[in-house]
């Protein structure tokens, strides 16, 4: 048993290992023929689809990892990482502005707007013979669309970029980076300064965009400027970092899958289902990492203390062979569901717009695009082994029209 | 058989034929009109309600299909905030009762036999 347990903890180990990150799907294979693979740090990881869709819906587990002296302090994570009633007061008054009953055409009433960024993007391109998908597409087109969306200067978009790598590598399970590094901590308090005046701002001049509805609000009931502040990273993290990646990993995938490209070219249509099975195939979120027991809870015969880590494997559950016929084929007919927006209460708040996004965007490269091929394969990737997806995306073409 | 229902969307509820004397609420709070009440029956978990709480509804359906101790005792989110759990009569009438919706019901077989009974509950 001791054995077993060494070897388990190697293989998600190597999982994070970035020498991995290229390919890590026979890892988690691996991983998958222990559904719960208890860590040497005393944390389990989860990695097969019944029981992860289960433990997502699960009141005994929760997504508060505050300590008592960060909960006295009275440190507020985002609602990502907080419990009801906290987590549902902090949703309820964020969602109110963002989708129904209140604002029920938010999202689609965007899609002109997504048409034309993309089609922008797609136009500065078109004197190349090699593109960046990641720096010249990806990565431009959702901080356009999530700074439309909070109201955030376009001028202050190139800032973004730095920030946002700093949240993300805070993520890491690995180890939290911004505790160590002085610098990406005097990055994210530089960003928290920035925010408090958009509020400010925003409070005096209201525009359309969702801090303003957010500073505005005048019900009873409302987010404080500390709420909008850690929702606001919320929604740029969560609405950005995931969605350049799902884009680079559809790209990757279509071009790997040349027959797909092909038929896509011709049913311009099935971008939708292609899109659902990027999400399944290569998922921006491989993991979910912030989530402890509260109690004992045994899953799959195996029983995971009180008080221990649970790190849900989305990406390892997107290719259990228990749901999935030939899991690791990309199969854009597949119509299957996956894990990775999540589920519960903590269901991806954004998953209306990421589709979106992505549908446009895809779109418009597949049809734009000229005999696509892929320069580097596999192309570098970011860090993070949570937030997984290229840094760079070399494309050769012959024509962009 | 466990049949899951609703109301409408707010109201919905998961339940077996077996019929629970006793209530506690698991989660949430009645006060804020959200809450989870989870319904028992010699000890056995056999009936749940949510009140704009559906989305806890599998994890409490999954633990009617296990017959699952009652009260449920284990910690977890959303905890209720009205105060200490307390498991409480259900409430429901007495399965003799021949119906406890309506208020007058028609007895007698033959259509020359017909009477109306006040059909007083509780």
């Amino acid at each position: 048993m001791a054995e077993q347990i060494v070897s388990e903890q190697n293989v998600f180990e190597r999982v994070l290992d970035f020498a991995n990150r290229a390919d890590p799907y026979p890892l988690w294979a691996e991983l998958r023929r222990t559904p719960v693979a208890p860590q040497a740090d005393g944390s389990y990881v989860v990695s097969t689809y019944r029981e992860i869709s289960a433990l997502r819906r699960d009141p005994r587990l929760s997504s508060d990892m505050r300590t008592a002296e960060q909960r006295a302090a009275g440190d507020m994570p985002p609602m990502l990482r907080l419990d009801p009633p906290d987590h549902d007061r902090a949703r309820r008054l964020v969602m109110k502005h963002f989708g129904p009953p209140q604002r029920p055409t938010l999202v689609d009433d965007l899609r002109p707007e997504l048409t034309r960024m993309v089609t922008e993007l797609i136009d500065a391109l078109a004197d190349q013979d090699q593109v960046d998908i990641v720096d010249q597409f990806a990565y431009p087109f959702p901080v356009s669309v999530i700074c439309t969306l909070l109201g955030v200067p376009r001028t202050d978009e190139p800032r973004f970029r730095e920030w946002t790598d700093v949240l993300v590598d805070t993520l890491d399970p690995a180890g939290n980076v911004a505790d160590r590094d002085p610098t990406k901590l005097a990055g994210l308090q530089e960003f928290i300064a920035y925010l408090q005046q958009l509020i400010a701002d925003h409070r005096r001049h209201p525009g359309p965009d969702l801090i303003s509805a957010m500073a505005t609000e005048e019900a009873e009931d409302r987010l404080t400027d500390q709420e909008i502040v850690s929702t606001s990273i919320l929604l740029l993290i969560a609405g950005h970092e995931t969605t350049v990646n799902l884009i680079a990993n559809g790209m990757l995938t279509f071009l790997r899958h040349p027959t797909v490209l092909k038929r896509l070219r011709e049913e311009p249509t099935m971008i939708i289902p292609a899109v659902e099975e990027v999400l399944r195939y290569e998922p921006s979120v491989q993991m979910i990492p912030w989530r402890k027991t509260l109690d004992d809870v045994e899953v799959a015969g195996t029983t995971i203390p009180k008080g221990a880590q649970v790190i849900l494997a989305l990406a390892a559950g997107n290719r259990d062979p228990l749901v999935y016929i030939r899991p690791d084929a990309f199969d854009i007919d597949r119509g299957a569901q996956h894990l990775s927006f999540s589920g519960g209460i903590h269901y991806c708040f954004g998953a209306p717009l990421a589709r979106l996004e992505a549908q446009i965007a895809l779109g418009q490269l597949v049809d734009r695009l000229e005999n696509p091929t892929l320069v580097t394969d596999p192309p570098p990737y970011r860090p993070s082994p949570v937030l997984r997806g290229p840094r760079h995306l070399m494309v050769g073409v012959d024509r962009i029209t | 058989m466990v049949r899951p229902g609703n109301w409408n969307r707010i109201l919905k509820w998961v339940k077996i034929d077996q019929v629970g004397d006793e209530i506690v609420i698991a989660q949430g709070s009645v006060e804020a009109r959200r809450f989870v009440a989870v319904y028992g029956h010699h000890g056995r978990i056999t009936a749940t309600v949510s009140f704009d709480q559906g989305m806890w509804l599998d994890f409490w359906r999954d633990q009617i299909e296990d017959a699952a101790p009652f009260p449920p005792r284990f910690a977890l989110v959303g905890a209720p905030t009205d105060g200490p759990v307390e498991v409480r009569p259900s409430g429901f009438p007495e399965p003799n009762v021949p119906s406890h919706e309506a208020t007058v019901v028609v007895t007698g077989h033959a259509p020359s036999d017909r009477r109306a009974r006040f059909a007083q509950v509780h």
